[in-house]
């Protein structure tokens, strides 16, 4: 009696447990874990997954954000760990290659309808799509629009020297004015410098092969356009154009020196103008590229735009997070939601429709989205188009240029050596 | 053979096995091997790892920054922990003794990227207020900034470190002090002993163990020293600033050399366990 009492009891059990879990409601109850930057982004992120919980019942989602340089190192270690991310911010080209190459990042479905092609052809590895662009950055020389017309400059330079010049007329209208702030003790922000100069003084086609480990061994980053690109900025440094100490002070204070009007411009991504914008200097400041050099052996006009994405881990396949990170996906490329991205973020949308739902963008921004748009000839940041153990070169190499502590030559012997060790390796 | 005093310590040791001693002879392990965060294999390389470590420039820089940090964090710390400790103990009152103290161990109880952040502000070279004070004295601050330079910028890092750690010495020092019988000061004063020479005759040579205990705790902290140099530079400018622990976490998570990074652990490991052996002995000297 007892016995079958129990056999009973199981198996009530069981069909009461199966009942729960066929119940649609409960079918849908998943959980996704989301990583991203921390600041204006993740606090976008954190605002779209709870539209995303609403919009979808059952959902429940959870928001990881590290601040940008722990963040690269953080989605490597996550990845590989016992709880990776479903969802996961990433960089394009090499960043997001190599996850792929590692099998740590799977292939998503198609965004062809929602998302312009091009944006698309950064996260296309292969022929096979792994990650969707939410936004992108156009990279500016900005300037003090008040300073430059009180004191009759001319805001646009048709070539290098014309900036040089730019710099010593702002010198010469006020000498308390800082040309250009600079902060470079994360030294990617003279990374911005050194890519727009070499895409500018190597030829296309080299650079390209180049940064792809395609060059032979012989001839990896030896035209001398690279060096050439490092003296550029050198130029700009010993003519005065920045301010002491940049590798002591940290990007984020050279915004706010630029914002609250101690120095005439700044070169920053378009992640800036909000920053810009709280910090004083609202519909005070507008943009231009940096100009081509005379005679330079790269296209012309080329500009660098960032795009930032969305990748999926593999896990999800096995998590069974696979069609819900997916679904995901395809809501933050809506324009509605790339709309609210603009407005949180202050990034330039991925998707040009967005505008359709932003009446109210100031000059500024109206400018960066209509010549990013225009933009044909990209650069690309070189710690994230390089291979890491050449861009960590670089980026050393940077901060002592700027110190005066190596020379140019110097450093693209160094990156020489390491990408031909690198090529070797591989 | 009495087993019951075996499993209490049972949990503890199991413990202890899981989270030192499986991650310890893990590291010791892959320090043989050459493999990527994000790689799925390794590759037995055998002491390949421990060759790099000689060649690498980098590593010469984190090792002459450590041996920097580790014998100017002797001179500096204990000093001047000495001279604090034999104040407080003999040369204030037992409420300054008490306000003091609490001032010379406040910055030790503060969060070490705090005291970061707030450094980096001081020594901002636009808004903080080390230039202000630099340019107010008459003198000019460096071109490169404090934080900027290749040369000050690793002594910079030590001083806000000793900033923060000079109160843990003292506070050690001064627990020594105490114990040192009064009547030995009374006597010498009898003898017509100044303080100075209290100090330099009895207090000194009477806290020789403790010195030695809280040298040695100052030497390994400084070989272990990694959240000053990663909040206030990054190991920047270039390299300049790079100690062991920076260059293993950059090696490891940037760069991806999992194994390189593990044997620079190891070695990290062996000096630092010579110099906790002997912090031991010395301990039970003391004790």
């Amino acid at each position: 009696m007892l016995m079958k009492s129990a056999i009973y009891g199981i198996a009530t059990a069981v069909a009461m447990a199966a009942a729960v879990v066929g119940s649609p409601a409960l079918a849908q109850s998943q959980s996704l874990e989301v990583w991203a930057l921390s600041g204006p982004e993740g606090n976008y992120f954190e605002q779209a997954l709870k539209r995303f919980e609403e919009a979808n019942p059952g959902v429940t989602t959870k928001l990881v954000t590290y601040p940008n340089e722990q963040y690269k190192t953080a989605v490597d270690v996550g990845l590989r760990s016992a709880s990776p991310p479903d969802v996961f911010r990433n960089w394009t080209f090499e960043r997001a290659a190599r996850l792929v190459r590692a099998g740590l990042a799977t292939e998503i479905e198609d965004f062809s309808t929602e998302v312009p092609a091009g944006a698309l052809a950064e996260f296309t590895f292969d022929g096979k799509l792994y990650g969707v662009p939410f936004d992108r950055h156009g990279k500016y020389m900005w300037y003090n629009k008040a300073f430059f017309a009180d004191h009759n400059l001319s805001t646009a330079p048709a070539s290098f020297d014309d900036l040089i010049g730019m710099c010593k007329a702002v010198k010469a209208a006020d000498p308390n004015m800082i040309p250009i702030a600079l902060g470079s003790s994360e030294p990617w922000t003279i990374d911005a410098y050194i890519a727009i100069f070499n895409q500018k003084l190597v030829p296309d086609d080299i650079r390209v092969a180049d940064a792809s480990l395609q060059s032979s061994a012989d001839t990896l980053f030896t035209d001398p356009g690279y060096v050439e690109a490092l003296d550029k900025f050198k130029q700009m440094q010993t003519e005065g154009c920045f301010n002491d100490s940049v590798n002591a002070l940290t990007p984020e204070a050279a915004r706010t020196i630029f914002a609250t009007g101690q120095s005439a411009m700044t070169l920053c991504g378009t992640w800036c103008l909000t920053v810009f914008d709280t910090e004083g200097l609202a519909n005070g400041y507008l943009g231009f590229r940096l100009p081509d050099f005379a005679g330079q052996k790269g296209a012309s006009g080329g500009h660098l735009v960032i795009e930032d994405g969305v990748q999926i881990s593999t896990a999800t396949r096995d998590k069974g997070t696979y069609e819900l990170a997916n679904k995901f996906l395809h809501f933050i490329v809506t324009p509605q939601e790339q709309a609210e991205f603009v407005k949180v973020a202050g990034s330039l949308p991925a998707i040009p429709g967005a505008l359709e739902f932003l009446p109210d963008v100031s000059e500024s921004f109206t400018f960066a989205v209509e010549d990013t748009a225009e933009a044909t000839v990209i650069a690309t940041h070189l710690d994230t188009s390089l291979d890491r153990e050449i861009s960590d070169v670089y980026l050393r190499g940077y901060q002592e240029l700027a110190n005066g502590t190596k020379t140019s030559a110097q450093i693209m012997e160094e990156v020489r050596a390491k990408a031909i060790e690198v090529k070797a390796a591989r | 053979m009495p087993v019951l005093p075996y499993l209490f310590a049972a949990p503890a040791l199991v413990f202890l096995a899981l989270l030192l001693g499986y991650p310890l002879i893990s590291t010791v392990v892959y320090s043989f091997y050459s493999y990527d965060i994000i790689s799925t294999t390794r590759t037995f390389v055998g002491f390949d790892n421990f060759l790099q470590l000689l060649r690498d420039p980098v590593a010469h820089i984190a090792a002459k920054n450590a041996v920097l940090f580790l014998v100017i964090s002797v001179i500096v710390q204990i000093p001047i922990g000495l001279v604090l400790a034999a104040l407080l103990d003999r040369g204030v009152g037992r409420t300054a003794s008490t306000v003091f103290r609490t001032i010379i161990f406040a910055p030790m109880v503060l969060s070490i990227v705090a005291v970061g952040l707030l450094w980096q502000l001081i020594l901002d070279p636009f808004a903080g207020f080390a230039n202000f004070l630099v340019k107010a004295l008459g003198m000019t601050p460096p071109t490169a900034g404090w934080l900027g330079d290749p040369v000050i910028t690793i002594y910079v890092i030590m001083f806000i470190a000793f900033w923060q750690y000079i109160g843990f010495c003292t506070i050690l020092l001064l627990a020594g002090a105490q114990r040192i019988d009064g009547s030995l000061y009374e006597a010498a004063t009898l003898d017509g002993a100044s303080e100075v020479q209290s100090f330099l005759f009895i207090t000194v040579p009477l806290l020789r163990n403790t010195i030695v205990v809280v040298s040695l705790l100052s030497m390994i902290g400084a070989l272990r020293v990694f959240d000053f140099v990663y909040v206030l530079t990054a190991g920047g400018p270039g390299d300049a600033t790079q100690v062991p622990a920076t260059m293993i976490y950059k090696e490891a998570f940037f760069l991806g050399h999992m194994g390189y990074a593990n044997a620079i652990s190891v070695l990290l490991l062996f000096v630092t366990v010579c110099l906790g052996f002997l912090q031991l002995r010395y301990s039970r000297q003391v004790s």
